[in-house]
């Protein structure tokens, strides 16, 4: 009986409660909030092309460089091999 | 409110997330104005932490201005507000829970007993009469024994005052729904109370 008016009690201990208000200067912080995300957000798509443009003519002339050069070094080693193999018509 | 009130208040809450979309400062302060302590208060029931209630109450607004545009409109502005700051509060105490379990299992290797986390400190809502606040904290407790559903709920009818209807709309369920969830969260309630009775501890 003790218990039950205990429990009463405990649910109705939120009656007439008001609502807790945040702090006055949160509103600031998410003007500042908003302004930084602006800030840094905000990056025209022409840059964003410009910059993609550069990384693929980049990626394709590091492929051009190391394809070209591993054909050359191929053609030395045939080369050297054909020179190996005959060396006394050199003389 | 009549139909016709409620269509024009409809009207303007769409024309002032408009202007919040188009980077009206008025228009957002005054929006936080009327819904500050709305959403604060919510996070505050769901996290009972006020560092962390104020930090949701940031996301939420942050969250409006970010979506302003896709404000429908179906729904009433105040309705889709409590959707975001319900989802918020949801996910920063899955994330919570996460972070508690994984401090646990760190404790189960650490040799510091010092180091146990105890993770049911004292809530005092700033908005309880003082003679009531000790009482409060064990609802408080006890609600967080409640499942997610019956929680929101829970807050949304008794602490925010929402009428089932309107709690309904917000948690996208229907209104039998929502009283079959306060039915059992009132349960469950008082069998968790049960086991904070002092008397019981003697």
């Amino acid at each position: 009986m003790k218990k039950n008016q205990w429990i009463d009690e405990v649910v109705s201990s939120i009656k007439g409660m008001k609502r807790a208000k945040p702090d006055s200067l949160l509103y600031t912080q998410i003007q500042n909030k908003l302004r930084t995300e602006a800030r840094t957000l905000f990056i025209p798509k022409f840059k964003v092309g410009i910059t993609f443009a550069g990384f693929i003519i980049l990626c394709l002339l590091n492929l051009y460089v190391i394809f070209s050069s591993s054909d050359k070094s191929e053609n030395i080693v045939k080369t050297k091999s054909t020179i190996d193999f005959f060396p006394q018509q050199l003389y | 409110m009549t139909g016709e009130e409620h269509n024009n208040r409809n009207a303007n809450d769409t024309g002032l997330l408009e202007l919040i979309a188009n980077g009206d400062e008025t228009a957002f302060k005054s929006l936080y104005n009327r819904f500050n302590a709305q959403v604060y208060n919510t996070a505050l029931v769901y996290i009972q932490n006020q560092f962390e209630a104020e930090e949701i109450t940031q996301d939420v607004f942050l969250e409006i201005h970010k979506s302003a545009k896709g404000f429908d409109g179906k729904s009433s502005l105040s309705t889709w507000i409590y959707r975001i700051t319900i989802n918020k509060s949801i996910d920063r105490l899955r994330y919570n829970s996460r972070k508690k379990r994984f401090a646990k299992f760190i404790n189960l290797f650490s040799q510091d007993e010092n180091e146990f986390i105890n993770d049911v400190p004292f809530f005092d809502h700033p908005g309880v009469l003082n003679e009531n606040k000790e009482k409060a904290d064990i609802l408080f407790k006890a609600l967080n024994k409640l499942t997610e559903q019956q929680k929101t709920a829970f807050i949304l009818t008794y602490i925010e005052g929402l009428t089932g209807k309107e709690a309904a709309e917000t948690m996208n369920i229907s209104s039998k729904a929502v009283e079959s969830l306060i039915q059992r969260a009132k349960v469950n309630l008082r069998k968790e109370l049960e086991k904070f009775y002092p008397e019981r501890r003697k």
